[in-house]
């Protein structure tokens, strides 16, 4: 059961501020319709991760230099950008 | 005389401006005159090119106008995913459909309104406000490719590019009354599409009819080096067969698609169909999906966590909203806060939660386990029957505001569209009947890997004896 404590751990987790007072009952009830799942047998079934199986096996590419010309673009979209470098608040 | 444009298809018009009978320019201010008109009114775009952008290219749709949802990357433009993490975002590049478009000569017109991240069955959750459908302005187009239908639907652009996780094609295709088709998926590039449920994401066409639709697919399909899961089975053939005849063709009606919940205007019209097609020899069989019942809980605890995984990297660092704070942790947890709208931090913590120890083996390895059964339920009814037919919604447009503060029943508007995604198998949504009160209903076909033709066979036979397709709102 997901309740207001259990909301407050995967808001800090997302890193997401979960701050409005109708959340915890709107998660209780997806969670409450996702639970008809525990009605399934899936005691002999494979998890399924991808439809990979119908697409090709090798999916690597060879790994070839390629120009572009983002680098202009990349920097104008950095919320702070300096002489080729991106700014960011302290890591550590 | 000034010509007019509304009731001719994209090949027509592509036609019409190779023979000369008219120009480019002619096309182009009309419909950028349409959609100064009545943007003000639908809200279906995001961003409106002042001049059609087009690269000389040669196909069957030379030089039409096409708008692209806001969550395919075309270079230098400005690509929000209706967020305000991205308001300011231009792309570095093309996706790979937008390379392809290019090539064969279309016409960027814009991009196109939607949910948040592609996550809604409404254009209810854009930052840029609602989304408003074309044939009644209180109800909503559906979603999350909303803006993309209602312009198609309301003639302010021939074609439109839309995304399918759970029906965000399909959904808005039938409230609005137009073609939509979510192709195999593998058959369409995601390289270059803003990634919601990467297992389920496909890029796919919405135009008037089932013809324009099929040759925009069959333009924006083929192998991509850059996207893992992209196929390299044969792409040919899309439009194969569209003379041929449709009789002797098996159907399957699954059973569970026509029980609760389903608004009785759009049972009859689903009925007259198939009567419709009983009666020009296409044979019809009662099929059974027994997992159908499980498929709207499947996908949510998928997709969820597919897109709190996909969304990590809004963290305000490289690009997006940035909002200043005192350590690195607060800069993620406000840019992200204030960046992300409700119903993408609904599904970010859902999807955290399915994933987070303790849950992962409840929800998230079970609900792959039952993907599986969701799969070969298909595979099952698949040796019988050529395709299935069903709705595609089951109640036609419902009013602005009426669901969005009740998540599941907003969830529960992709019940019949949401098994194809996790299937990946192709499905098409065509208009097959009006509402008393005059609001379009869809039906949806359904088909298997790599099939579109036999789909668009049928429902280009559909078209040819029916004007659903051809009712165009008032606005």
């Amino acid at each position: 059961m997901i309740d207001k404590k259990i909301t407050k751990k995967i808001a800090e987790l997302a890193k997401i501020e979960a701050d409005w007072p109708e959340l915890p009952d709107q998660l209780a009830k997806i969670v409450e319709y996702i639970d008809k799942l525990k009605k399934v047998d899936v005691s002999s079934v494979a998890p399924m991760r991808n439809l990979k199986q119908n697409l090709r096996q090798e999916s690597m590419r060879k790994d070839l230099e390629k120009s572009n010309s983002c680098r202009e673009i990349i920097f104008k979209n950095a919320p702070a950008a300096t002489e080729g470098f991106f700014r960011i608040p302290k890591v550590i | 005389m000034k010509q007019d444009f509304v009731n001719k298809t994209a090949c027509q018009i592509a036609e019409e401006i190779k023979n000369g009978q008219t120009t480019k320019e002619q096309v182009h201010s009309f419909f950028q005159e349409r959609i100064e008109r009545y943007q003000p009114v639908i809200n279906s775009f995001v961003n409106v090119y002042n001049e059609f952008k087009t690269v000389a290219g040669q196909s069957k749709l030379a030089n039409v106008p096409v708008a692209v949802k806001d969550n395919i990357c075309i270079a230098k433009e400005k690509i929000t995913c209706a967020s305000r993490m991205l308001s300011d975002f231009y792309s570095p590049y093309d996706a790979k459909v937008i390379e392809k478009i290019k090539a064969a000569g279309l016409s960027l017109a814009g991009t196109t309104n939607m949910d948040e991240f592609a996550f809604g069955s409404s254009t209810e959750n854009s930052c840029y406000g609602p989304c408003r459908n074309p044939w009644d302005l209180e109800s909503v187009p559906g979603g999350s490719s909303g803006g993309s239908a209602a312009a198609v639907a309301a003639r302010l652009v021939p074609l439109a590019l839309g995304s399918d996780t759970a029906g965000s094609i399909r959904q808005p295709a039938a409230l609005c009354g137009v073609v939509g088709i979510k192709p195999t998926y593998g058959r369409v590039s995601r390289q270059g599409l803003v990634a919601f449920g990467s297992s389920l994401d496909q890029i796919g066409p919405i135009a008037t009819n089932i013809f324009d639709a099929a040759c925009l697919l069959e333009i924006i399909s083929g192998y991509d080096e850059n996207d893992s899961t992209s196929s390299e089975n044969s792409f040919s053939g899309i439009l194969e067969g569209l003379n041929q005849s449709v009789s002797g063709l098996k159907v399957g009606i699954p059973k569970e698609y026509f029980g609760d919940g389903l608004d009785s205007e759009v049972r009859d019209s689903i009925l007259e169909a198939i009567s419709f097609f009983k009666k020009n020899k296409i044979k019809f069989t009662e099929v059974s999906l027994p997992h159908t019942e499980y498929a709207v809980a499947t996908y949510y605890v998928i997709s969820s966590s597919e897109a709190s995984s996909n969304l990590q990297r809004f963290d305000g660092i490289g690009y997006g909203r940035r909002v200043a704070a005192e350590d690195i942790n607060q800069t993620y947890t406000k840019s992200r806060s204030e960046g992300f709208g409700p119903e993408t931090k609904r599904r970010i913590l859902l999807g955290t939660y399915s994933l987070s120890s303790g849950y992962y083996d409840f929800y998230y390895l079970r609900a792959l386990k039952v993907r599986r059964l969701i799969k070969n339920d298909f595979s099952k009814v698949f040796k019988e029957v050529d395709l299935l037919l069903t709705p595609t919604s089951p109640t036609p447009a419902f009013k602005i505001g009426e669901k969005i503060q009740n998540p599941v029943q907003m969830y529960l508007s992709d019940v019949y569209t949401i098994s194809a995604n996790l299937a990946g198998v192709p499905a098409v949504s065509l208009p097959c009947g009006f509402s008393k009160g005059g609001l379009p209903i869809g039906m949806q076909f359904i088909g298997k890997e790599f099939d579109e033709k036999t789909l668009i066979k049928l429902a280009s036979f559909f078209q040819e004896n029916t004007d659903f397709h051809k009712r165009i709102p008032k606005l």
